[in-house]
């Protein structure tokens, strides 16, 4: 399965979400095609609003920037996990600056979904979505459960399900039965 | 008493979020005692995004708006809320509130973000006022769009008849209307006034009539001409990674 883990950590000395992430990576790697993304290397233009990806360069971001690899990591996988510190409640902005450049690979026009209006889907299929968080000190008891219900959102408008939403805490053992039984 | 609104929307001033806080400001000022000051700071005016902490800071009241981005905040405002981490509040009472405006109609869309705003604002230690939603929010650029006078006949029936009602969504004077009236209401009893949030709540469900509705007219009168706009109405249906 090939697999693109998007790391928001921007904070390099956080080191020890360093390590949970290697190794799930080097897991992972005994079975899968893994592509680790440390979003904090990349150039990220931070999304205008400007629709240019629907309506100018159709599909894709009018800005030369790295997001358009990320898109395409994104697009060849079977399972993208978006991986981040949790940081005043809620994943980096720095993973949802790659997220708010996902919006090409929607379509403009619209989809009934459950009595709820969505966009229409560009492509036939998408990947499915994972959540790897860590947590930061002083968290309300249901911040995480907040965090997993709009990565729900997200993942019903980016066309795909959760498959799964687990904190650092949890051996890495569980992300692995969670990947190898979706 | 100074009152911040943080517009959090990447478009700056030419955003629906500005409209939305223009239209509220107008209403705040409207009986003006020389009591209140009342600014809006457009995130992206603002070089240094760490100069944001001690505007929040010195306000005594803030509202933060934003447009709904990949069902949570534009990065440009999560990079700001980062930015009041260990936030510890000079004031006697500091008070935050949000307006949260999705591009679909429904508040459905904005409801899961609105529970992590609430947290946010207990996080900073704040009282929290509410999350003002509006749904449907792009369609206030789309009236600027028409030039067709079939179109624009089809739009001016839709949002006075509130066809479907999804019509409403059209008429850009009843949504500044309701944002100046919520201005007012703040600038009175320093709450958002629940009236009108409900009027911004609608439409309520979303069957498959009003939907057809949506569908033809924010396809066909606003991506559609912007597509044409910029001569890409072949690229439309792409598919760049496959
Ligand atoms: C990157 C991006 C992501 C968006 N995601 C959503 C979304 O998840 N749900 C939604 O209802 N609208 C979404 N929208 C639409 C905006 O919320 C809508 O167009 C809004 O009115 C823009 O307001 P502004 O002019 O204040 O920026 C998105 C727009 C962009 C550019």
């Amino acid at each position: 399965m090939q697999i693109t883990i998007l790391n928001g950590n921007s904070n390099p000395k956080d080191t020890s979400f360093e390590q949970y992430i290697s190794q799930v990576t080097s897991q992972l790697e005994s079975d899968h095609d893994i592509t680790n993304i440390k979003l904090r290397k990349l150039k990220i233009k931070l999304c205008t609003g400007c629709f240019g990806c629907w309506v100018n360069t159709p599909g894709k971001c009018i800005f030369n920037d790295d997001t358009d690899m990320i898109r395409e990591s994104y697009m060849r996988s079977d399972l993208v996990i978006f991986a981040s510190p949790v940081i005043m409640g809620f994943t980096s902005a720095l993973l949802k600056s790659a997220q708010d450049k996902l919006l090409p690979l929607l379509h403009p026009n619209f989809t009934l979904l459950k009595n709820e209006i969505h966009h229409k889907y560009r492509y036939k299929t998408y990947p499915l979505v994972g959540l790897i968080v860590s947590k930061e000190p002083k968290m309300q008891d249901n911040d995480i459960s907040i965090i997993t219900d709009i990565y729900n959102r997200i993942a019903i408008n980016l066309n795909t399900s959760l498959s799964f939403s687990i904190t650092t805490q949890s051996p890495v053992k569980e992300l692995m039965y969670a990947v190898n039984n979706f | 008493m100074l009152l911040t609104i943080f517009n959090g929307s990447p478009r700056g001033k030419q955003s629906n979020s500005r409209f939305l806080c223009d239209a509220f400001m107008k209403g705040y000022i409207e009986k003006d005692d020389g009591k209140d000051i009342i600014q809006i700071i457009d995130l992206i005016e603002v070089a240094k995004i760490k100069s944001l902490r001690s505007i929040f800071a010195q306000s005594d009241h803030v509202i933060i708006a934003f447009p709904l981005y990949i069902d949570s905040m534009p990065a440009q405002v999560k990079y700001f809320f980062e930015t009041l981490k260990n936030y510890k509040m000079k004031k006697q009472i500091q008070s935050i509130g949000f307006f949260v405006q999705s591009g679909f109609p429904g508040k459905i869309h904005s409801t899961f973000i609105e529970q992590y705003l609430s947290n946010f604002s207990m996080r900073l230690g704040c009282q929290y006022m509410g999350t003002v939603i509006k749904g449907g929010g792009e369609s206030i650029k789309i009236s600027a769009l028409q030039k067709k006078i079939i179109h624009r006949l089809i739009f001016k029936i839709a949002a006075l008849t509130d066809l479907g009602r999804v019509g409403h969504l059209l008429d850009n004077k009843k949504h500044f209307n309701h944002f100046y009236e919520l201005g007012k209401q703040y600038k009175k009893f320093h709450y958002f006034d629940s009236h009108i949030i409900k009027k911004l709540d609608r439409p309520k469900k979303i069957n498959w009539f009003n939907y057809s509705l949506y569908k033809f007219i924010a396809e066909n009168f606003y991506w559609n001409t912007l597509l044409k706009r910029y001569n890409s109405t072949q690229q439309r249906d792409n598919t760049p990674y496959s």
